[in-house]
């Protein structure tokens, strides 16, 4: 039995003997009755009881009380829409004796927390010892970031309770009215929203509460999103529900308005009303980000070209609503969601994901509360530096040119070089041959060609890329286009242009050359043939008084004969033919 | 075993007590500072609080936290819960350790610190005097006593009670060697935050 002058005397005159009894404390078991997530990311309500004694809570009677508490406590907006925002701990104290004091029927329990009412002399007012309260959560293990709101339920069903810190109900199935009502204090720091006498003293000085103003005009009232136009500013009237300027709140009744004619902030079984409503789902957003996690869980990914990427958040639910999520890459609008799985281009791309609480009980958000972003970064690698068209082998008529061309993909930029002869050798580059495309010179043989395509990755060489040169003589029976790299220069070639000179020499009544190589067939046409051929058109030429004709390059003795050689006899013999 | 450092601190006599038992028992008493009355002390909430961090942001990193319990005695508790200080009035405000305890949680982080009058700040300090984090924390004092009247609307007062107690979360790799705490004061447009106390909690 205890009263509170006895027990305060007592902590002045012993802090050591209590800080060495809190440490010997025995732990309370804690339940958690409400797990909706994990405590960094709900509001945490801390039940405790007092003057609840083991056969209480052996019996359940003290559980059962609890529940039905914290279902009142939830039957109510914003609560109710958001119970999923919270967790609720039970902490099992036990007590001495079952009840609590009432001081002034010289009642007197030994409690765990010394719950009395008459607190203050006031005759529904219940007052607990927060040390003790301070004590018990500490020992019970009850988490630092679980005990956002802590609340104490004492054993008797007279009607009361109190606010403060710690907020302390009785059993009265009207008492978690007060709670609600306190809750809207200490948890949504809002005002009171009725006037006077004192105390409290009316101060008129615009008030630091969401839901009491002395401000008359419209644009400068707090709750303004909520007044229609229609509403006459003060707001006459009794209408329920209705927000606008009414008089009376802060304890003053004059000079200090609230937002509606009656709220749980004025009186209770009311509900809070849309003002209080918003402040409230702000201040369940103060501790509550609407993201509960999101993957993949570091804020920077990398993976290769053309590999899909997949992202995804949890999220808080409210009762009746979802959040919503739009996901962007790069600042455009991609996809709505959870989750999102994309495919991107090669190179950096910023991933957000912004998740927004679209609530009707809120239409004011400055600090932009019920919205979060997630945002990733995505390297995305280039795809490796490949050639996906090679330069062709192409074959044209003898001094024209070709075009050659290479298709290649990876990290822009992409740098060409056109080299002359087989490919990877790079002894001929050719000057200006540095785009896609190359187009030869007038070509009178065979020509060899490759690219060389460079990007910040590195280089890659394309195949070899042969240019024939065709030849086309009208006057020959024999294989008139031959060309070169293609036509396999046979001992018919060679007799054809014997036959054909010896003809120009017959018109012109000239003998017949005399030949001495005798070519025949499967026979590999080499160096001989050809000069012999050449003389024979040297003395033709000189025989006709023409002068004398310039060949190509020598022929060794014993070269393989190239079709261009062929061809330029052929064209010396049509042109006296 | 006790050893007593005496230091002064703001011109006030700080009297830091330690105990190597497993209680730590420190006291300041910092006499004629006033929870109500305005000084020129105070300084701009919204100032502090934009730069210094949040403890529970700081404790979000730190593998442990040390919880403290800090008792305040704020006036003459056989008393009991009396109505507000006027102000202008002196008050003594006595805050003490008295409980040190290791936890593996981290205190409440706040995305949108919103001040009330019903609230404390208590910002930890090192040992040059940089401010390194703060918490708000709900006067731990304040008792409302409210009832519906005739009509269903309610009336009501707020009493203090003179001694009580609090924690305060101090992440382990933050050495606050003293708590500085103020009371939120509102000027009509914004927060000041007149200093009512301070705590030495050097281990």
């Amino acid at each position: 039995m205890t009263s509170v002058a006895h027990r305060a005397g007592r902590w002045v005159l012993m802090p050591l003997l209590w800080a060495a009894l809190v440490g010997s404390a025995t732990a309370a078991p804690v339940t958690m009755i409400r797990n909706n997530g994990s405590s960094a990311n709900r509001v945490d309500i801390v039940v405790l009881g007092d003057g609840y004694t083991s056969t209480d809570i052996a019996s359940g009677l003290y559980a059962q009380q609890v529940e039905s508490f914290i279902q009142g406590l939830f039957a109510e907006d914003p609560s109710l829409e958001y119970q999923n925002f919270y967790n609720v701990w039970r902490v099992d104290v036990t007590s001495a004796e079952s009840g609590v004091d009432h001081p002034e029927l010289g009642v007197f329990k030994n409690t765990a927390l010394d719950a009395a009412y008459n607190c203050a002399g006031i005759q529904r007012l219940i007052c607990v010892d927060t040390t003790k309260v301070n004590a018990v959560l500490s020992s019970s293990g009850v988490a630092a970031n679980a005990r956002d709101v802590v609340l104490v339920i004492v054993n008797d069903s007279t009607y009361g309770g109190s606010g403060g810190s710690v907020a302390v109900a009785s059993t009265h199935q009207e008492a978690v009215e007060i709670i609600r009502h306190e809750l809207g204090h200490s948890f949504g720091l809002l005002a009171d929203e009725y006037g006077g006498p004192p105390p409290p003293s009316c101060t008129l000085t615009e008030p630091s509460a969401a839901n009491a103003t002395m401000q008359t005009s419209r644009t400068l009232v707090k709750w303004s999103s909520w007044i229609a136009p229609s509403t006459p500013l003060p707001t006459p009237g009794t209408a329920s529900g209705v927000p606008g300027l009414y008089l009376g709140a802060d304890y003053c009744d004059t000079g200090m308005y609230r937002p509606t004619y009656n709220s749980k902030m004025r009186s209770l079984e009311r509900p809070f009303e849309q003002v209080n409503t918003e402040q409230l789902v702000r201040r369940i957003y103060n501790w509550v980000t609407p993201f509960d996690s999101s993957t993949p869980p570091t804020t920077s990914v990398s993976i290769g070209p053309g590999q899909k990427l997949t992202f995804s958040v949890t999220l808080p639910s409210p009762h009746t609503h979802s959040l919503d999520v739009v996901w962007s890459v790069d600042s455009v609008t991609a996809a709505t969601g959870t989750q999102f799985v994309t495919t991107l281009s090669p190179g950096r791309h910023q991933i957000t994901a912004t998740v927004h609480d679209a609530t009707a009980m809120v239409r004011s958000d400055p600090s932009h509360l019920l919205t979060a972003t997630r945002t990733w970064t995505a390297d995305v690698a280039d795809p490796p530096l490949t050639i996906i068209t090679q330069p062709q082998n192409q074959t044209i008529p003898f001094g024209q040119t070709a075009v050659l061309s290479v298709v290649a993909s990876g990290a822009d930029p992409l740098s060409y070089q056109w080299f002359v002869g087989p490919s990877g050798v790079t002894a001929v580059p050719i000057s200006g041959a540095t785009s896609s495309t190359f187009t030869t010179p007038a070509l009178d043989g065979l020509a060899r060609y490759w690219v060389r395509v460079t990007n910040i990755g590195g280089s890659v060489a394309s195949n070899t890329a042969s240019v024939a040169v065709t030849f086309t003589d009208a006057h020959s029976t024999t294989d008139p286009t031959i060309t070169t790299g293609l036509t396999m220069i046979k001992a018919v070639h060679i007799l054809e242009l014997r036959n054909r000179i010896n003809a120009v020499r017959s018109g012109h009544s000239l003998s017949p050359y005399p030949w001495t190589i005798p070519p025949s067939a499967g026979v590999v046409i080499k160096g001989v043939h050809v000069n012999e051929l050449r003389a024979a058109i040297l003395t033709l030429y000189a025989a006709l008084g023409l002068p004398a004709p310039t060949f190509t390059g020598t022929i060794a003795i014993g070269s393989i004969i190239r079709a261009q050689t062929i061809a330029e006899l052929r064209n010396l013999v049509t042109a006296v033919e | 075993m006790l050893h007593r450092t005496l230091s002064r601190v703001g011109g006030l006599m700080v009297f830091l007590t330690s105990s190597v038992s497993a209680l730590v028992v420190v006291c300041l008493i910092a006499l004629a500072w006033g929870a109500d009355a305005q000084t020129a002390a105070d300084r701009s909430a919204a100032q502090v609080l934009s730069s210094v961090r949040q403890l529970a942001d700081m404790s979000a990193a730190a593998s442990s936290s040390t919880e403290l319990t800090i008792r305040w005695s704020a006036g003459d508790a056989a008393a009991g819960p009396v109505p507000k200080p006027q102000e202008g009035s002196a008050a003594s405000n006595v805050f003490t350790v008295v409980t040190r305890r290791q936890v593996a949680g981290v205190a409440p982080h706040e995305r949108n610190p919103q001040l009330s009058p019903d609230q404390i700040v208590v910002v930890a300090v090192g040992a040059s005097g940089e401010e390194l984090g703060w918490q708000l924390v709900k006067d731990p004092r304040i008792v409302r006593a409210e009832s519906p009247g005739p009509d269903g609307v309610l009336t009501g007062q707020t009493l203090y009670q003179p001694l009580t107690e609090f924690t305060v979360i101090v992440p382990n790799d933050v050495a606050a060697s003293m708590l500085s705490i103020y009371k939120p004061r509102w000027n009509g447009t914004a927060f000041l935050l007149a200093p009512i106390g301070s705590v030495g909690v050097a281990p």
